[in-house]
């Protein structure tokens, strides 16, 4: 049981990651969703999990629009200085992990689950509410993104050698 | 295997890279293990309270709406109370026998001097066969407007009173009645867009 869960919950985690990139968003957006899940007595499935951790990811992402806020890792704060947390150091490959924070969260969303979970395209359409033809053009525009990123980025390195 | 497979398998292997901190999972696992400990019943009771509170919403409906309608009961009375009302009104009136305070031996006369009237005084069809001689009139009101009372003396010298108001929309509905109050017989009837009651 508790294995189970910890597998739910490390899928939410990473779905939730693939819609707002940031490992700290990432983690609060799963433990809304997650208490949502509990307090609605919600079963504890992967599908309803990634709809909760979905809705709440484009209300806040709506709110965003309408109440423009300051992330709070770009204010510097000199006293603090030490503390503060380059997320972007989370990441160990640090070639695709530009390339992914080039997407728009549609298009991260769509690949993971496409290549993550292994939806097939006419699933993903049920969870992300896109027309079938919308997330197959979708997922091989991301797919050409991410190579482009990867071949521009090779030439760069030799260029510099 | 094509260019998307390899970018599949990149993008699969990252994501299987990035794991919940321990500690963090901990933490969500125990918020489960917390609501499953929930005895049953706290379960049900939640969902009773939240039937007590419909049913509670329910019956405070149900009584507002029955106090609403004893409320327009009691401010739109039926005909009959509305008679039995104005009836009441014409025989206090009626006994007190007020002095006029306006002198005329028509109701032209008394139109001319009871300026203040929102209805023009008529010479009721139904009294004219009667003989009733004209003494005066006097302001009064009937269920809150404005009225005339003007005082009548028939051929055997009887003193009657007749009341006068615009016919509005309370006295619209009172075609022709009589009624019986405090001993007084009086009859009220509707003419020319004036509403009509006389008393002795």
């Amino acid at each position: 049981m508790s294995e189970s869960l910890a597998i739910l919950l490390q899928h939410g985690y990473r779905y939730a990651l693939s819609l707002a990139y940031h490992s700290a968003k990432a983690e609060d957006l799963l433990q809304d969703a997650w208490v949502a899940v509990i307090q609605a007595d919600g079963p504890h499935e992967k599908g309803y999990l990634f709809c909760a951790i979905r809705s709440r990811f484009y209300n806040l992402h709506k709110r965003e629009l309408l109440v423009p806020m300051v992330p709070l890792e770009s204010i510097v704060e000199p006293a603090h200085d030490s503390i503060n947390v380059n997320y972007e150091d989370d990441f160990e490959d640090p070639r695709l992990d530009a390339a992914l924070s080039q997407l728009r969260s549609i298009e991260r969303e769509v690949l993971y689950l496409s290549a993550v979970e292994g939806y097939t395209a006419q699933e993903i359409t049920t969870i992300t509410g896109q027309a079938r033809g919308t997330v197959l053009s979708m997922l091989n525009r991301t797919r050409k993104k991410i190579q482009c990123y990867f071949s521009a980025n090779e030439v760069k390195v030799v260029s510099h050698e | 295997m094509s260019e998307h497979d390899v970018t599949d398998k990149a993008v699969k292997d990252y994501y299987q890279e990035k794991t919940l901190s321990a500690e963090k999972l901990q933490q969500l696992m125990d918020v489960a293990q917390l609501a499953e400990k929930k005895p049953a019943a706290e379960v049900v009771n939640w969902k009773s309270r939240w039937l007590i509170q419909r049913n509670i919403s329910i019956a405070a409906s149900l009584l507002l709406a029955v106090l609403i309608l004893f409320q327009w009961m009691n401010v739109a009375p039926t005909q009959q109370q509305l008679v039995a009302s104005i009836a009441k009104e014409i025989a206090i009136n009626h006994q007190k026998q007020f002095a006029s305070d306006f002198s005329a031996s028509s109701y032209a006369g008394l139109s001319r001097v009871m300026t203040k009237l929102d209805f023009k005084l008529t010479d009721p069809e139904r009294l004219r066969s009667k003989g009733f001689e004209i003494l005066g009139g006097r302001y009064c009101s009937l269920s809150g407007h404005i009225a005339v009372q003007v005082r009548l003396k028939n051929s055997a010298g009887e003193i009657f009173t007749l009341y006068q108001t615009n016919s509005h929309e309370t006295f619209k509905a009172l075609t022709e009645h009589t009624a019986r109050a405090k001993g007084i017989d009086i009859e009220m009837w509707n003419e020319g867009g004036v509403f009509l009651g006389i008393a002795g």
